[in-house]
C-alpha cells in the first residue's frame, strides 16, 4: 500500500511524535513526584482556550485535560525538556507563557534601559557637578551652601514642618 | 424619544466642547479675560449635557425602554435593578458615554475651581481640555453611539455579561477607575497649558500636583478593586496574572507614580521639569492606550467583555494626542529650562533628590518592561510571524527586582534629607531599620520560611516600613523637644503643619502593607482541588472542611448550585461557607462564585469547579492564602495618603525663553511612529487564534473507541485521505457545519470520515447524533490525549490527512462546501 515514494517522504519527514514515539529519557516516577514537576511546567504552560492564564491556575476542562496529560508523560518518565518540546510541538511557542531566548529582547531591553539610564542620570548629575566645581566654585557659592546646609538633619525636619 | 433626548444632549455636548476649546485658544492667544469666561459657560454647559445623557440612559435602562440601543443590548427585565443601573458601564457603548459623563464631572469641577485664579494659564488649559471632550463627544455621537432607536422594539433583552452581574464589586471597580484614567485629562491639559501660555511657575505646578494626586488615588484603589474582583469572581484564587488589560491599568499608575516623585525634586530644586512633563503626558497617553488594549479586541484578556470598531479612531486619536504632545515639548523647549541653583548646589549621592532621581528610572524602567512585554507578540508578530506569549512568568521575573529596588528607595529617599547628609546622622539613621529587617527576615526563617526571594522581600518591606513609620514620630517629637507642647498638642499640630509629608508617608506605609501581603500570599498561598462526596472531610493548613451537601437556587435571571461546607480550624467551628456555580442562560459553561472566608491573618477559599446535577459530589478548587485581605487594604492607605498631601500644597520660583529641543522631537517622534504601527498590526487579527503547528507532519497516531465500542486505528486508513474532525454538542459553530459532514461521505466515497468527540459527555453526543445524524463514525477521546495530541484548542477542528499519513491541511472554524472539496483535494496530491 506504501509507495516508495511516499516512504521516501516519510523518512525526510521531520517527526512531531518526539516525546511519545521517543522513549522516555528518565525513569516512572510516583503520581506524587510526577505532580511536583507537572506542577510547575503546567504553571509555565498557556492554557489555550483560556485569556492568558496558566494550565495550573486554570480550571476550564480543557485545562484540565492538558494538566492530565502532562501529569501522565511525568510519570512515564519523560524529562521536563521532552514534554516541553511536545508541547511546542503542538501549540507552537505561544504555549509558552515565558519567551524562549530566542526572544532576548524582551528579556534585555528593560536591563539596557535600566543601565543606560543609570549611566546617564549618573554622567548628567555628576558629570556635570565636576565642570561646574571646576569653573564655578566661588568661595561665596561655598559659604551660600555651608550656611545652606549646616545640620542637613535639623534643616530637613524644619522644612518639613514648614510644608 | 429617550433615544432622541439622549442624542440631542449629546449633541449639544459636543457642540459646546467644540465652540469651547475654540474660544479657549484664541482667549490663550490674546489673553482676553471675557474669552475665558465664555470658554468657562462652555465648558459647564459640556459637562451638564454630558451628565445629563448619563442619567437619560440610567433612566432609560431602569424603565427597561428597549427602543434605545443600548438597553436593547443589555438590558433584560429578569436583571435586578441594581445590577440594572451599574449596566451603564457592562458594554461598550454604555462605558464610552460613561466616560464622557465622567469627563463631564472632572470638566466642571475643575473650572469652578480655579475660576477667578491663574488667568495666564486658563484659557489654553480649558482650549485643551476641551478638545478632549470633543474627541469623546464624536466617539458617543457616531460610533459607539448608544442612544441609537431600535426598531421593531423587542420585549426584552439579553442582560448583561453574567461575569459583570456576579458580585457588588462590579459597582465599584469600573467607576473608580474611569474616575482614575479620566482624571488624568486634567494634569494633561494642565500641562499642555502652561506650555501654551509659555510659562510653568511654582504657582501652576501646585494644583497640577493636587489634581494628579487626586487621580492618583482613585487609579491606586481601582487598581486594587481589579485585582480584588478577579480574586472573588473568576474563582483561580489569584488576583493578579499580568493579563494585558491589568497591565494597561498599571502603566499610566506607574508613571503617574514617577511623576508625583519627580514634582518634588522640581518644586525643590527647579529642575527635572523637561522630565515632569514628560512623565505626565505620558501617564494621560497611556490611558488612553489602556482603553485601546481593553476595547480594540487586538488584545486577549480576561477583562475586554466587549470589542468593537473603536479601535482605528481610538489609534487615531492616540497618534494625535502624542504628537501634538511631542511637537509642544519640543517646540516650547525652553519654557522647561532649570533654574539657575542647580548649579550652585550639586546633587550628591547620598541624599533625598538622588534617591528619587533613582526612583524615577526604577519606575520608568519598569514601564518600560510591562509595555514590552504586553506589546511583545505583536511586534513578535510583524517581525517573523511567529505567535509568542508573554505572560506571568516573565513578568514576575522581571517585576521582582524591580518592586524590591522600589522598596529600598522608598524607605532611604523618605528618611535621607534633602542635600547632605552626615555620617553620624546615617548610622543613626539606617542602623535600626537595616537590624530590623535582618532580624524579621531571620525569625521568619527560623518559622520555616525558607524562601530566598520572600525572606529578602520581607527584610526590605520591614526596613521601608521602619523608616516611613517613624516619619510619623520625628515631626511629633521634633516639636515636644522645641516648644513645650505635650505629645497630645503636638501630634495635631505636627500634622496640621505638615499634611504633605504625613500624607505621603501613609501611602509609602500602604505601599509596604501591600509588599508584605503580596510576599506572604504569593509565596505561601496552599492551594489543592478535591473532589469530595457529601459527608467527605478534607483538611489543609489547618482548617477542615466537611462537604454538607448542595442545593439549587433558582433565581430570575440564573439558576445556581449552593454547595454547603462546615468548617472548623484545629476543632473550633467556624461559619459555613458557600461557593456555587451560577447557570445562566446565555452561557454554556457555569460561572463560579467563590466562597472566601476572610481573616486578617489569611484568607480560606473555595471555588467550586464541577458539580454532579443531582450534588451528589463536587469538585473544588481550595486555597488558603495568607495575608491576602492587606493587598486590598495598602492601597486604600496609599490612596488616601494622596488624598491628604493633595489637600496641602505651597511653593514658588520662575524662567527663560526660546528654541526647538531637536532631542525630544526626533526620539518623539520615533516612539510615536513606532507605537501606532505595533498597534494597527494588532488589526484584523484574533489575539486568542493558536498557531497551526501540524501540517506537513506526521498525523499523530490514535487507536480509539467509537460510540458502538468498537475500535478505529488511524494505521488502518494509510493510502486513503481521512478527515478527522473534532466536535462536541455543546458547540454551536459544529451545528453549522454537522448537515455538510452528513452528506461528505456520500459525495467523497474513496475518503474516510472521523469524528473525536472533544470535552463532552459521550451519552450528549450519542443523543445529538441521533437527533441530527449520523454517516460515520465518532471516536471517544475520555481524557482528551488524541485532541492534545493534534494540538487542538477549541471545536470545530478538522485535519485533513493524506494518504502518506501527513496532514495536508488543518481547519479550524465550521467548514463549507468550498474548503471541504479543497482540503481534500489538497490532501488527495499526497506528496509535500
Amino acid at each position: 500500500m506504501v509507495s516508495p515514494v511516499s516512504q521516501a517522504n516519510e523518512d525526510r519527514l521531520e517527526t512531531v511524535q518526539a516525546p511519545i514515539s521517543e522513549a522516555p529519557v528518565g525513569a516512572k516516577r510516583t503520581p506524587e513526584e510526577a505532580r511536583e514537576i507537572a506542577m510547575r511546567v503546567a504553571s509555565t504552560l498557556r492554557c489555550p482556550v483560556c485569556q492568558g492564564l496558566s494550565v495550573s491556575d486554570s480550571s476550564s476542562t480543557a485545562a484540565v485535560m492538558m494538566y492530565d496529560r502532562i501529569q501522565g508523560q511525568f510519570e512515564d518518565g519523560y524529562s521536563e525538556e521532552q514534554v516541553i518540546d511536545y508541547w511546542v510541538a503542538r501549540y507552537g511557542e505561544w504555549v509558552l507563557l515565558a519567551p524562549t531566548e530566542r526572544h532576548w529582547i524582551v528579556w534585555l531591553g528593560p536591563v539596557v534601559v535600566g543601565l543606560g539610564g543609570f549611566v546617564w542620570l549618573s554622567f548628567s548629575l555628576f558629570g556635570k557637578k565636576r565642570d561646574v566645581a571646576a569653573q564655578d566654585a566661588t568661595p561665596e557659592q561655598e559659604l551660600v551652601e555651608m550656611q545652606t546646609e549646616q545640620d542637613p538633619y535639623v534643616a530637613q525636619l524644619l522644612s518639613e514642618l514648614e510644608d | 424619544m429617550l433615544s432622541i433626548l439622549g442624542r440631542g444632549l449629546i449633541l449639544l455636548a459636543l457642540l459646546f466642547a467644540t465652540s469651547g476649546s475654540i474660544v479657549g485658544f484664541i482667549a490663550g492667544k490674546r489673553r482676553s479675560l471675557e474669552g475665558w469666561r465664555w470658554a468657562a459657560r462652555a465648558a459647564y454647559a459640556f459637562g451638564f449635557s454630558a451628565i445629563a445623557a448619563n442619567f437619560v440612559m440610567i433612566y432609560a435602562l431602569v424603565t427597561h425602554d428597549f427602543s434605545v440601543g443600548y438597553v436593547a443590548e443589555v438590558g433584560s427585565r429578569s436583571t435586578p435593578l441594581y445590577y440594572t443601573i451599574i449596566s451603564l458601564w457592562a458594554s461598550l457603548n454604555g462605558s464610552i458615554l460613561f466616560w464622557a459623563g465622567v469627563l463631564g464631572v472632572y470638566v466642571t469641577w475643575f473650572t469652578w475651581s480655579h475660576r477667578d485664579q491663574h488667568r495666564e494659564y486658563m484659557p489654553y488649559t480649558l482650549g485643551v481640555l476641551l478638545v478632549i471632550c470633543v474627541f469623546f463627544s464624536i466617539l458617543v455621537a457616531t460610533i459607539a453611539n448608544p442612544f441609537a432607536p431600535v426598531s421593531p422594539v423587542p420585549m426584552d433583552g439579553p442582560g448583561p455579561n453574567p461575569l459583570l452581574q456576579n458580585h457588588w464589586l462590579m459597582a465599584f471597580h469600573p467607576p473608580t477607575l474611569y474616575l482614575g484614567y479620566v482624571g488624568m485629562v486634567v494634569p494633561y491639559s494642565m500641562a499642555c497649558g502652561a506650555l501654551l501660555a509659555g510659562r510653568l511657575d511654582a504657582g501652576w505646578m501646585a494644583p497640577l500636583r493636587r489634581w494628579t494626586l487626586l487621580a492618583w488615588s482613585f487609579l491606586t484603589v481601582a487598581i486594587m478593586l481589579g485585582g480584588w474582583w478577579s480574586y472573588e469572581v473568576l474563582g483561580w484564587g489569584g488576583y493578579w496574572a499580568w493579563d494585558p488589560v491589568e497591565n494597561a491599568s498599571f502603566l499610566p499608575w506607574l508613571t503617574c507614580t514617577a511623576f508625583l516623585h519627580a514634582a518634588m525634586v522640581m518644586q525643590r530644586r527647579g529642575t527635572q521639569k523637561r522630565w515632569s512633563l514628560v512623565l505626565i503626558m505620558a501617564t494621560f497617553l497611556l490611558t488612553l492606550l489602556g482603553t485601546f488594549m481593553t476595547r480594540s479586541g487586538v488584545f486577549n484578556s480576561v477583562h475586554s467583555f466587549t470589542q468593537s470598531d473603536i479601535g482605528p479612531t481610538f489609534l487615531y486619536f492616540i497618534a494625535i494626542v502624542f504628537t501634538f504632545s511631542v511637537l509642544l515639548l519640543a517646540f516650547q523647549d525652553s519654557v522647561l529650562d532649570d533654574n539657575d541653583d542647580f548649579t550652585v548646589k550639586p546633587t550628591r549621592v547620598l541624599s533625598r533628590e538622588f534617591a528619587i532621581l533613582l526612583q524615577n528610572l526604577v519606575f520608568s524602567v519598569f514601564t518600560f518592561t510591562v509595555l514590552l512585554g504586553t506589546l511583545y507578540p505583536l511586534i513578535a508578530e510583524a517581525i517573523d510571524g511567529t505567535r509568542v506569549s508573554v505572560g506571568e512568568p516573565f513578568f514576575n521575573r522581571m517585576a521582582l527586582p524591580l518592586c524590591i529596588s522600589i522598596l529600598f528607595l522608598m524607605g532611604v529617599g523618605s528618611a535621607l534629607p534633602w542635600g547632605r547628609i552626615s555620617s553620624q546622622a546615617l548610622v543613626r539613621t539606617f542602623v535600626p531599620p537595616v537590624s530590623l529587617g535582618v532580624v524579621a527576615a531571620g525569625v521568619l526563617y527560623a518559622l520555616g520560611y525558607d524562601s530566598g526571594y520572600f525572606l529578602f522581600a520581607i527584610g526590605i518591606s520591614i526596613f521601608a516600613l521602619w523608616l516611613n513609620g517613624s516619619e510619623f514620630v520625628k515631626p511629633v517629637y521634633a516639636r515636644m523637644k522645641s516648644t513645650d507642647e505635650s505629645l497630645f498638642e503636638a501630634i495635631p499640630a505636627a500634622f496640621i503643619r505638615a499634611p504633605r509629608l504625613y500624607g505621603a508617608t501613609l501611602s509609602h506605609v500602604g505601599v509596604a502593607v501591600t509588599a508584605i501581603a503580596i510576599a506572604f500570599s504569593s509565596a505561601y498561598k496552599v492551594e489543592r482541588d478535591v473532589t469530595i462526596q457529601i459527608g467527605e472531610k478534607v483538611e489543609f493548613s489547618g482548617y477542615t472542611a466537611t462537604f454538607m451537601g448542595s442545593e439549587f437556587v433558582k433565581e430570575p435571571q440564573r439558576d445556581s448550585l449552593v454547595a454547603s461546607l462546615a468548617l472548623s480550624y484545629k476543632g473550633k467551628t467556624l461559619p459555613s461557607a458557600h461557593p456555587r456555580l451560577n447557570y445562566y442562560r446565555t452561557m454554556r459553561e457555569p460561572v463560579g462564585t467563590p466562597d472566601v472566608h476572610v481573616q486578617p491573618q489569611g484568607d480560606i477559599y473555595f471555588s467550586l469547579l464541577h458539580a454532579e446535577p443531582d450534588g451528589s459530589y463536587v469538585s473544588m478548587r481550595m486555597m488558603y492564602s495568607p495575608f491576602v485581605v492587606w493587598v486590598w487594604v495598602g492601597p486604600i492607605l496609599m490612596g488616601l495618603g494622596a488624598l491628604i498631601a493633595g489637600s496641602a500644597a505651597t511653593i514658588r520660583r520662575r524662567r527663560r525663553a526660546g528654541r526647538v529641543n531637536m532631542g525630544v522631537l526626533v526620539i518623539g517622534v520615533t516612539l510615536v511612529a513606532s507605537l501606532v504601527l505595533v498597534l494597527a498590526s494588532g488589526f484584523g487579527k484574533d489575539p486568542k487564534a493558536v498557531p497551526s503547528m501540524l501540517e506537513g507532519k506526521l498525523a499523530p497516531a490514535f487507536s480509539l473507541v467509537d460510540t458502538r465500542g468498537e475500535t478505529f486505528d488511524l494505521a488502518d486508513h494509510r493510502g486513503k485521505v481521512v478527515v478527522i474532525n473534532f466536535w462536541s454538542s455543546w458547540c454551536q459553530p459544529c451545528k453549522i457545519e454537522h448537515p455538510l459532514l452528513l452528506r461528505a461521505p456520500d459525495v467523497f466515497q474513496d475518503v474516510t470520515f472521523v469524528g473525536v468527540i472533544y470535552s463532552d459527555e459521550t451519552e450528549n453526543a450519542v443523543r445529538y447524533l441521533q437527533k441530527s445524524g449520523e454517516t460515520y463514525r465518532h471516536l471517544e477521546d475520555p481524557k482528551g490525549h488524541t485532541a492534545i495530541d493534534y494540538g487542538v484548542a477549541g471545536v470545530p477542528e478538522t485535519f485533513f490527512v493524506d494518504p502518506n499519513g501527513v496532514i495536508a491541511y488543518k481547519q479550524v472554524g465550521p467548514l463549507n462546501g468550498a474548503m471541504l472539496t479543497a482540503a481534500i483535494e489538497k490532501a488527495k496530491q499526497g506528496l509535500l
